[in-house]
């Protein structure tokens, strides 16, 4: 835990940075009202307006907008329905929010909860529209300052940031935490592997969630299942009969799972035309950039490929913008710092982070505003913040470990011309459900002591370190194999080895080989590392026995290896309790080289010590 | 919601009267103050026995509510029925709060024994 009396802890730590919390204009008690909102074609968005309670007449507040699809409010069971408010479940410390002067509104996107209208797939141009039209509504409401920021998480995080697409005047800042920036490769696909669990679970979440139908949820989110009864209607409907009817239109909605689950490239075709690029937010780049909009984005390294998305919004938006890269899980409800798993709570605390982003909104709706970009990152193990304005930071240069005889890593490319090790596929291994993908629905991560797991995997250990070495930025593995197939996918999972053989995850990449091809095409975005467009044109099935290079980023981190530790690779070909198999039939045998002439090796981010924390 | 759930088994404790009357096998519940929302939906104080309480058969009990004074008046039909709700009411809110706790926590093991609920 950071000592935050330590002067070095506060130091380029983010919350402690960030903004001033000034002396607090309201009570922080407030007031609900649910009502619906009428959009540009007549179809009706629930709405729910928190407003302090002691705001005078001719007070002029901003507003925060939280655009969702997991219900803007809830029906509790008895007895917390006695105790708490319907947002009290859906809105982390409202009365802050409240105190500081802000509006707090939230609603439910178009299709989903007490909103009618139905949907096709989520981030679609009429949703993101529909956020024009709410802020018209805001800004003609008695009480609007004519100010507009949003805020969000994962799925109200990707709203938040689409909603600089609006480019409306109102618009000041947008804050979007653990969101996509390229849906195929963060979460759908990555690597081009289907990330099979997240999404079937994920639409059969949305599905329900629009019904109205929470007592499903018993395994999949016990927390939703134990204590709510269902969305928030409209105080206008005592009867619950314009829910009902919104719940009956929601049953024609269409979810990503029935549309994804048979495909394999990015340009396959989804309904009305489209292809998952149009959810993205790297597609709607420029629209956001137009706006010039302050963003705060903030994510975990621990969080699926989302992680990978805040390095692509750093080095592609021109927008002022900040962004925060911590060890919390998706979301930050929980610590998952997995070299203390024995935290018991996340650092920093709810309250924290939304006087942090309360800070961000001051500075830009009443203060100077944002200049130029930042990126907070925390190392792991060192248990520092760092803050840079570049990436890859100051002082970074890539090391080549080479994969060699006895299953070591060593820093020497071997002199032997044949030197390979042969692997069996085990399609029984897993990185469990408590895993970077899993944790997408808001479950504790915990990858656990991996030295078992590595049983089953192909591994190579480094020699013990001899001085601490800070690793930042996204590790490439380039791997010569051959296989007794045509299709595969391969896990390559880093650990942390420890004096005592503790295995301690610290990332990790996965990659179906038939996207092998790295692309000389210009990618849609700037990317750090090999460019695979995943389309079906640029496919290569394995031909048997032949040697191929497969190169890819694994997802980025920051972590100090400490003098004694060693570095370990596990190289798997499944990961059962995610993804989907590949090839779906047949047992692979795979040959990896660690030869002079193909000697596959990793190649990993250094932090020159002499740099570290340098801005 | 975070500071609230220290003090929250407390505030139930303080928000929930209940009363018990023996002879008449009666178990009132009397909510004070403000609250968000409908005070009793048809069904709820079985689910919950059972949620919270741990209540695993269905027993025929009479429930009146009177919304505006915020009220609920459980009746039994006989005296062992009376005596196993008497015996849940006494920490149902605790259960209930501590169960909503290890679920904040990841601790979805929390709930293994609860019973299936259909409401």
């Amino acid at each position: 835990m950071i000592n935050i009396t330590d002067s070095k802890a506060i130091k380029n730590n983010p919350f402690k940075e960030i903004g001033k919390k000034p002396p607090l204009k309201y009570s922080g008690e407030y007031s609900l009202k649910n009502i619906h909102v009428k959009m540009r074609d007549g179809i009706n968005i629930a709405v729910t307006l928190c407003l302090p309670k002691d705001l005078k007449p001719n007070d002029r507040i901003p507003t925060i907008l939280t655009q969702t699809r997991y219900w803007r409010a809830m029906e509790l069971r008895i007895p917390f329905r006695w105790l708490l408010d319907e947002i009290a479940y859906t809105t982390p410390n409202p009365e802050i929010i409240s105190s500081r002067g802000y509006a707090f509104i939230i609603t439910d996107v178009r299709g989903t909860g007490a909103s009618f209208g139905t949907r096709t797939y989520p981030f679609s141009d009429v949703e993101i529209k529909d956020g024009y039209d709410i802020v018209e509504w805001i800004i003609s409401q008695s009480w609007s300052d004519g100010n507009v920021v949003s805020k969000g998480i994962s799925y109200t995080g990707t709203t938040a940031e689409l909603f600089a697409a609006n480019n409306h005047p109102a618009i000041k800042a947008v804050m979007p935490g653990h969101g996509f920036w390229d849906p195929y490769t963060d979460v759908a696909f990555p690597g081009g592997v289907y990330d099979h669990a997240f999404m079937e679970l994920w639409s059969f979440l949305g599905r329900n969630l629009d019904i109205n139908n929470p007592k499903v949820f018993r395994e999949l989110m016990p927390d939703l299942w134990l204590f709510v009864r269902g969305v928030k209607p409209v105080d206008s409907d005592v009867n619950q009969e314009l829910l009902n009817e919104a719940a009956k239109l929601h049953e024609s909605n269409e979810y990503v799972f029935e549309h994804t689950w048979d495909k394999n490239f990015r340009d396959e075709k989804l309904p009305d035309n489209t292809n998952i690029d149009d959810l993205s937010v790297f597609k709607r780049q420029a629209l956001i950039e137009k706006s010039n909009v302050p963003i705060l984005a903030w994510c975990s390294y621990y969080d699926s490929g989302y992680c990978d998305a805040m390095i692509h919004r750093f080095i592609n938006y021109t927008n002022p913008m900040i962004c925060i890269l911590g060890d919390w899980n998706h979301g930050a409800a929980l610590p998952a710092n997995q070299f203390h798993l024995d935290r018991p709570k996340v650092n920093p605390s709810p309250s924290e982070r939304i006087n942090t982003w309360i800070n961000f909104f001051d500075q830009c709706i009443h203060g100077e505003g944002i200049q130029g970009k930042v990126l907070y990152y925390y190392t792991i193990v060192e248990e520092q913040w760092k803050k840079t304005t570049s990436w890859p930071p100051a002082g970074c240069n890539y090391q080549k470990f080479y994969l060699s005889d006895k299953f070591m890593l060593s820093k020497e490319v071997s002199n032997d011309e044949n030197s390979k090790d042969d692997y069996k596929i085990n399609f029984r291994s897993s990185s469990g459900r408590n895993n970077r993908w899993w944790a997408l629905l808001g479950l504790p991560i915990n990858y656990d002591n991996r030295a078992k797991e590595d049983e089953r995997l192909l591994t190579y250990t480094s020699e013990p370190f001899k001085e601490d070495v800070e690793i930042t930025g996204q590790i490439i593995a380039c791997l010569y194999l051959s296989s007794t197939h045509e299709d595969g996918a391969l896990f390559v999972y880093v650990e942390d080895v420890d004096k005592e053989g503790n295995v301690t995850y610290i990332t990790d990449g996965e990659f179906r080989v038939i996207h092998r091809k790295v692309s000389i095409d210009k990618p849609p975005y700037k990317t750090l590392v090999p460019y695979h467009t995943f389309l079906e044109k640029d496919a290569s099935p394995l031909n048997s026995g032949e040697i191929n290079e497969i190169k890819f980023g694994l997802h980025v981190t920051s972590v100090l290896i400490k003098r004694g530790h060693r570095l370990k690779i596990a190289i798997a070909g499944c990961d059962k309790d995610t993804f989907s198999r590949y090839p779906s039939e047949g047992r692979p045998v795979i040959s990896l080289y660690h030869s002079k002439n193909h000697a596959s090796y990793i190649d990993i981010p250094i932090i020159n010590i002499d740099k570290r924390g340098e801005i | 919601m975070e500071d609230l759930l220290p003090i929250m088994k407390e505030k139930l404790k303080k928000k929930i009267e209940i009363k018990v009357d023996e002879q008449q096998l009666t178990i009132n519940l009397v909510i004070k103050g403000d609250i968000s929302g409908k005070l009793l939906y048809p069904g709820e104080i079985p689910i919950i026995l059972k949620l919270y309480g741990g209540l695993r058969e269905d027993l025929q009990m009479e429930i009146n509510v009177d919304e505006k004074e915020q009220t609920i008046e459980i009746i039994l039909k006989n005296k062992d029925d009376f005596r196993k709700i008497q015996v849940i009411m006494r920490n149902i809110w605790e259960n209930a709060v501590e169960m909503f706790e290890e679920l904040l926590n990841g601790n979805f093991d929390s709930i293994k024994g609860v019973p299936d609920i259909n409401d």
